[in-house]
């Protein structure tokens, strides 16, 4: 009886690791990924802004400037998990475009849907130019980093995971677009833009996420995540807005590329 | 025939909504001070807003009144300024006046105020007159000193059309005002001067 009970455990203990030992590979995937995020930022300088507005970000206001800033990404990724399987370790390469608007809006009739611009101050002279919009568009080349933990074991159809990303962002290019209240003063855009800062070359970001992945084991898969909260930690040198924090989403498709047995 | 009777109303409202947002200089900006937030902030912007310590009262512009005028004659001009005078605790004001007369400054239009930048005139000058009016009733005034100086007056364009001057700088004296010595100090003013409260008597 003694001896059953022991077989009976060992069967226990062992069939089940049998069974995973058999299935348990080294997986690799590569794939292509997109997203969006949206950052809470406040207007980096105000110095040239007429009047004592506040901005609120992705606000509704009558009497403020409002401010928005997101991003959207493309990218290619490989991801390489351990050998147990619960972490995916993904690198690849990220295009990102970053967009920040300040602008006012009339919501009623009483307010007016611009502000005021100091362009030039020279001695007694001073002139202002009534801007609706400034649009900053900062385009980044990228290096995304990122594990994933998965909290299920595979195989599972529906795995739920969750992620630690960092990013590291080269600025390849940055436009300035300004719609000004009078047409006729769209000549002094470039002035205008030159007024502005620009993002710094370099940013760097942290961020963390949620999600879950589809597809049947060793098969091409898609993930879908929320990242939140998405961290810029060079923000001082941001350009039109200075990013506070932030969240967003992600899709990826992934396919196997290669798979060793243990 | 209907949508014609709509036309007209339609067109009136465009028009007077137009007009509203063509006065967006004109309307007050105060930002307070950060050591005395009961007074604005010095600027440069044309917030048109004035603040002066009137002895342990605040002298200030409000939204209600238009806070400066320039009266311009063929002998002198006069920079006025009108808000109210309060106590910090806001339970009690009156309406307040001040007004500087500049004997022999005589500018035609408003551009020409630019003359006065970086300009610190003596209130005990003889070309100059200091009058406080209470409730539009002139108190005596006997000024033992003080200074009015325009530290930056320019001329502002917005969308390449000349508007308005700004007036900026600071005033202070010291004065018997009714029989009584008051000091009326810290005074900084940032006003815009242009063909709504520039006025010329030829």
């Amino acid at each position: 009886m003694i001896k059953f009970r022991c077989f009976a455990l060992a069967f226990i203990l062992i069939v089940p690791n049998c069974n995973s030992y058999s299935q348990n590979t080294r997986l690799r995937y590569v794939g292509i990924e997109s997203g969006m995020k949206f950052i809470e930022s406040e207007i980096s300088d105000m110095d040239l802004i007429r009047g004592d507005i506040p901005s609120y970000s992705m606000g509704f206001s009558t009497s403020s400037l409002t401010s928005l800033s997101w991003a959207w990404y493309a990218g290619v990724k490989s991801e390489i998990f351990t050998l147990n399987d619960r972490f995916g370790f993904q690198g690849g390469i990220r295009f990102s475009q970053f967009n920040s608007t300040i602008g006012k809006d009339e919501y009623w009739g009483s307010n007016t849907n611009y502000f005021y611009w100091l362009y030039r101050q020279e001695g007694t002279e001073t002139e202002f130019l009534k801007i609706r919009e400034i649009i900053q568009k900062t385009e980044y080349l990228g290096i995304p980093l990122e594990i994933r933990y998965f909290i299920p074991r595979r195989p599972h159809t529906l795995l739920f995971y969750v992620k630690l990303g960092a990013e590291l962002n080269f600025r390849v290019n940055t436009g300035t677009h300004v719609v000004f209240k009078d047409p006729l003063m769209e000549i002094y855009e470039k002035d205008i833009s030159d007024q502005i800062e620009k993002p710094g070359a370099v940013s760097f970001a942290l961020y963390s996420g949620a999600g879950f992945r589809i597809g049947t084991d060793q098969k091409p898969s898609v993930s879908i995540e929320a990242c939140f909260p998405y961290i810029i930690l060079t923000s001082h040198s941001s350009g039109l807005l200075h990013p506070l924090f932030g969240g967003g989403f992600q899709l990826n498709f992934q396919v196997p590329v290669k798979s060793k047995a243990k | 025939m209907k949508s014609n009777r709509l036309i007209i109303p339609i067109l009136l409202f465009m028009l007077l909504a137009d007009c509203s947002k063509e006065n967006e200089l004109k309307k007050s900006v105060f930002i307070p001070d950060r050591e005395s937030p009961e007074l604005p902030a010095y600027s440069e912007w044309g917030y048109n807003t004035f603040g002066a310590f009137y002895d342990r009262e605040i002298f200030v512009s409000t939204d209600a009144q238009v806070p400066s005028k320039v009266f311009s004659s063929d002998t002198a001009m006069q920079l006025i300024l009108e808000g109210e005078k309060r106590y910090d605790d806001y339970t009690s004001y009156s309406e307040m006046s001040l007004k500087f007369t500049l004997e022999g400054f005589t500018p035609e239009q408003f551009g020409d105020l630019v003359a006065l930048n970086d300009t610190i005139i003596d209130l005990k000058d003889p070309g100059c007159r200091v009058q406080v009016f209470e409730y539009y009733h002139e108190i005596p005034v006997n000024i033992l000193s003080g200074r009015l100086y325009f530290k930056r007056v320019q001329n502002l364009s917005v969308d390449k059309q000349h508007i308005e001057a700004i007036l900026s700088g600071y005033f202070e004296f010291q004065a018997i005002i009714n029989d009584k010595p008051v000091t009326v100090s810290e005074g900084r003013f940032d006003v815009g001067i242009g063909s709504d409260n520039f006025y010329l008597n030829e």
